[in-house]
């Protein structure tokens, strides 16, 4: 007896006030699952490839009719007379080695070139994990406290994060692709139409059409303007050492940065050559601003344009993280703002004590004394319950307390069972202590029976469910363990403690 | 149709004995196996209403869980109207979404199906209004997108949760209730799970043929606490999916969550009526007839089947009326469980009892073990 007692005592000390693990429904916070395009990853070598290869050819002079891509990411390389092959071979063996021959010789001088499975499973696999590091780096800079960056399956990534204020910054930052490049300008003008007009109605070769960034972060308003950029960047972002906010000429917010060495020697080379030329920043393929290149610049610049503090802030968090490999799509987005949390808390409390108390209420109404005994076994119980969950690191959600509460409904059920066996017990005659024997032991395969069909379902629903049911799962889970416990142990202790000794000749029940 | 008696007075002896029983239950002894025949027709006509509404309407609203989309929740912190809103929303292409106000005038809900946008639709959304209402400020209470491939992971995520809880109901009934014939139903839900890992079936298909191989096994093996009790539970789904169909109330994730837990808490409430007409065939065969028996054992554990439906019912009912939007349609699906949960052991499941005996070549109900 006193070792149970004991027990009970132990469990007490568990839990103070705030182990209790809060899930993101009640703290407010942000899950995510993401998954990583690798397909694009893929598709973006495959066109590297393929501008190189042009460039390529054209500088040894070897004639072709066409390079395209088809829909299985494969090179079309139409050329233009059989010699040639050999020469194309050669250059892809030496620089594309990664890329193999799809399709025989057959003496239509086409070559198909595709990527080698491994190094497509290879590609894919890099930009995974790339993606998470740079997900992982931007969160930390950020600065969420425990963030939950993880890998599920082959190309998913769960992002939780809590306690954010600001849940649609904090999206942003995360699913940003964040590629930067400089390119140099050779046309604008304010429509599409009109630019390429000015080129032959067609897009030039090696070049592309890239539009003005709008006002805004999701970019719904028209774009002013349209440039006609040289294709190639020689600088990204990749070069860069460092990025952070500052001021531009009118203090408005702006963004700094910084270049590594190489970067600075490529920037530096690319500015000397080009005075009096535009250079477009471009991010995520629209173009931030297209200074004038005054004098060559080799370390330092700024990136300006309509930005808010923090849409600086953020766009320097993700400079200095690093681009995302591939884009993420957003497959799936729970997110709850902190006053909905803290609503759910005290509504999920306040509701779960109404309860309670009304329960409690019933219970001395209907049993008496009796009752009393059923109360205190009940408080120990959600006692039990809620140290079990601290000790166990399990996290609490809003249809969690709504487990707790249906657990003290539950939980009554036991007593009532034995209440009532031992209510027909002394009706039949027996004394005091024999029907509270009987009606213990007589209920108890009962009791172990009804409770155990909805540990079933709790069990299921663990194993089944996410995030907040998984919740509920637990508690409704753990409730019905220490119900049971409780049910056993705690009321039959208690009865006999009111029963020891004195020969008691009624029951208050 | 006999006339059941009243239960004998509790025998004095000598000096006055306080009766123990609640003098309510006492003087409430219900021809329940009388009135058996009503209760079929209500427990028929609220499953035929049930099904009719999730056929009429085309199965039940499945919320964004399952379906996939956008949802937003927002508090605006002057009252606005919805036209207002719908009309902002159109400039971005998003005008068709629906709109609703809920809770006060100042909480808007917006619903964007997938497929209107392709991607989450939400940052659109919350930007749009941003700009477009400047006058009016709103908190983003909450987000849910939900793109095409998770609504199907979730709902089948959903589906097999079912089947193993149904599956688990029976075998356990039957390991419970009947135990060498039960063999059968250990085979057919063994096979169920196997199946249902098998990625292309349909696992709602998979659950309905082994629900019915499940009652046909029960009649052949003469298993008859097992069916009433999983022709109880059937019951008891039926209806209250046929209730979220009538209300037009989505079935959300929780929503599932509450019926898997609703299973539990019927078969549970069916196991204890079940257990003391056992214990009472056991005692009284040879004395009484069968359906006394049944009546008598339904009275005794009314006390306590009313009693726990009213405890967990009005921890519910406090969770329906002030938990807040989110868990609403949990509460509701609980509600709505624990009534039929209660109802199906008293009113469906003991009926059947009596209709299987009567129809029954033995007329001996001795118990069998």
């Amino acid at each position: 007896m006193i070792v149970i007692l004991l027990g009970v005592a132990v469990w007490f000390l568990y839990p103070p006030k705030d182990k209790i693990n809060l899930g993101l429904d009640l703290q407010g916070g942000i899950h995510l699952a993401l998954e990583v395009e690798t397909d694009k990853a893929v598709q973006n070598e495959v066109v590297r490839a393929k501008d190189f290869l042009e460039k390529e050819l054209n500088k040894d002079k070897i004639k072709y009719q066409s390079i395209s891509i088809d829909a299985d990411q494969h090179l079309l390389v139409q050329l233009a007379d059989p010699p040639s092959e050999s020469e194309v071979l050669k250059i892809i063996r030496d620089n594309l080695s990664h890329f193999e021959r799809k399709n025989a010789a057959s003496g239509n001088n086409l070559l198909v070139l595709g990527l080698e499975d491994k190094t497509v499973q290879a590609i894919k696999e890099n930009a995974v994990q790339q993606a998470l590091r740079t997900i992982r780096n931007r969160v930390d800079q950020f600065g969420v406290r425990e963030p939950i960056i993880q890998r599920e399956g082959e190309k998913r990534i769960i992002v939780e994060l809590a306690g954010v204020s600001d849940p649609e910054r904090a999206k942003e930052l995360v699913g940003k692709t964040a590629e930067l490049r400089f390119q140099l300008v050779r046309d604008s003008a304010p429509t599409q139409e009109e630019l390429l007009q000015r080129h032959g109605g067609k897009v030039p070769e090696g070049t592309e059409v890239l539009p003005q960034a709008p006002a805004g972060k999701t970019g719904e308003g028209k774009p002013s303007r349209y440039y006609l950029l040289e294709k190639e960047a020689k600088v990204t972002g990749a070069d860069l050492k460092d990025a952070r906010t500052s001021q531009d000429e009118f203090n408005m917010p702006a963004v700094s940065f910084e270049f590594n060495r190489e970067g600075s020697r490529k920037f530096g080379a690319l500015t000397e050559a080009n005075i009096d030329k535009q250079l477009a920043i471009v991010l995520d393929n629209k173009v931030q601003s297209a200074p004038v290149i005054r004098s060559k610049i080799t370390d330092r610049g700024q990136i300006t344009g309509n930005f808010t503090f923090e849409e600086a802030s953020d766009l320097a968090i993700v400079l200095r993280a690093g681009a995302l490999p591939a884009p993420v799509k957003v497959l799936e987005d729970r997110t709850i703002g902190p006053s909905l949390g803290q609503d759910s808390i005290r509504l999920g409390i306040q509701a779960s004590i109404i309860g309670a108390t009304l329960v409690v209420i019933f219970m001395i109404v209907y049993y008496k004394l009796s009752g009393l005994i059923a109360n205190i076994a009940l408080a120990i119980n959600i006692l039990l319950l809620l140290g079990a969950l601290a000790g166990f690191g399990a996290t609490l959600t809003l249809p969690g307390i709504a487990g707790i509460a249906l657990t003290i409904g539950m939980a009554v059920d036991a007593n009532i069972l034995i209440f009532e066996r031992i209510r027909e017990e002394l009706d039949l005659g027996k004394t005091v202590r024999s029907a509270v024997e009987n009606g213990f032991s007589r209920a108890l395969v009962t009791i172990v029976d009804a409770n155990l069909t909805t540990l079933l379902s709790g069990i299921i629903l663990f194993q089944f469910g996410t995030g907040p049911v998984k919740g509920f799962a637990v508690t409704l889970s753990i409730g019905i363990l220490t119900t049971l416990f409780t049910a056993i142990t705690v009321t039959k202790f208690l009865f006999d403690l009111m029963l020891s000794g004195r020969n008691v000749k009624t029951l208050s029940i | 149709m006999q006339k059941v008696e009243k239960p004998e007075k509790t025998p004095l002896k000598g000096k006055s004995q306080r009766v123990y029983s609640s003098y309510l239950f006492k003087r409430i002894h219900y021809d329940f196996i009388g009135k058996r025949k009503i209760a079929f027709i209500i427990s028929i006509v609220t499953a035929v209403v049930g099904l009719g509404s999730l056929i009429i309407k085309g199965g039940f609203d499945l919320g964004i869980d399952f379906r996939g989309g956008t949802l937003v929740e927002l508090r605006f912190e002057r009252p606005v109207q919805v036209d207002q809103i719908r009309e902002t929303l159109r400039t971005v292409g998003l005008g068709d979404s629906i709109i609703q106000q809920f809770g006060s005038d100042r909480e808007i809900l917006i619903r964007v199906e997938r497929g209107i946008s392709g991607e989450d639709a939400s940052a659109k959304v919350i930007e749009a209004l941003r700009n477009g209402l400047k006058d009016d400020p709103f908190e983003v209470r909450r987000v849910e997108s939900v793109g095409p491939q998770v609504g199907e992971e979730l709902t089948r995520q959903a589906q097999l949760a079912l089947l193993f809880a149904i599956a688990g109901m029976v075998l356990y009934l039957g390991w419970r209730f009947d135990s060498k014939p039960a063999i059968s139903m250990i085979v057919i839900s063994v096979a169920t799970i196997l199946l249902s890992s098998w990625g292309g079936i349909s696992i709602p298909l998979l659950t309905s043929v082994a629900l019915i191989a499940v009652l046909v096994a029960c009649v052949w093996f003469d298993l008859r606490f097992a069916f009433a009790a999983i022709v109880a539970l059937i019951h008891d789904v039926i209806v209250t999916i046929g209730m979220f169909s009538i209300t037009n109330r989505e079935v959300t994730l929780p929503v599932v969550a509450a019926i898997l837990t609703l299973i539990g808490y019927s078969v549970n409430d069916t196991i204890v009526v079940f257990d003391r007409i056992r214990e009472n065939l056991r005692l009284h065969y040879r004395t009484k007839p069968f359906e006394e028996i049944l009546n008598d054992s339904i009275n005794q554990t009314l006390s306590r089947t009313i009693l726990t439906a009213l405890t967990v019912f009005i921890v519910t009912l406090i969770l329906y009326l002030r938990g807040g939007e989110v868990i609403n349609g949990f509460a509701f699906a609980m509600l709505i469980g624990i009534i039929t949960g209660t109802y199906s052991s008293i009113f469906v499941a003991s009926p059947i009892l009596v209709v299987w005996q009567n129809i029954s070549k033995k007329k001996s109900y001795a118990p069998k073990r």
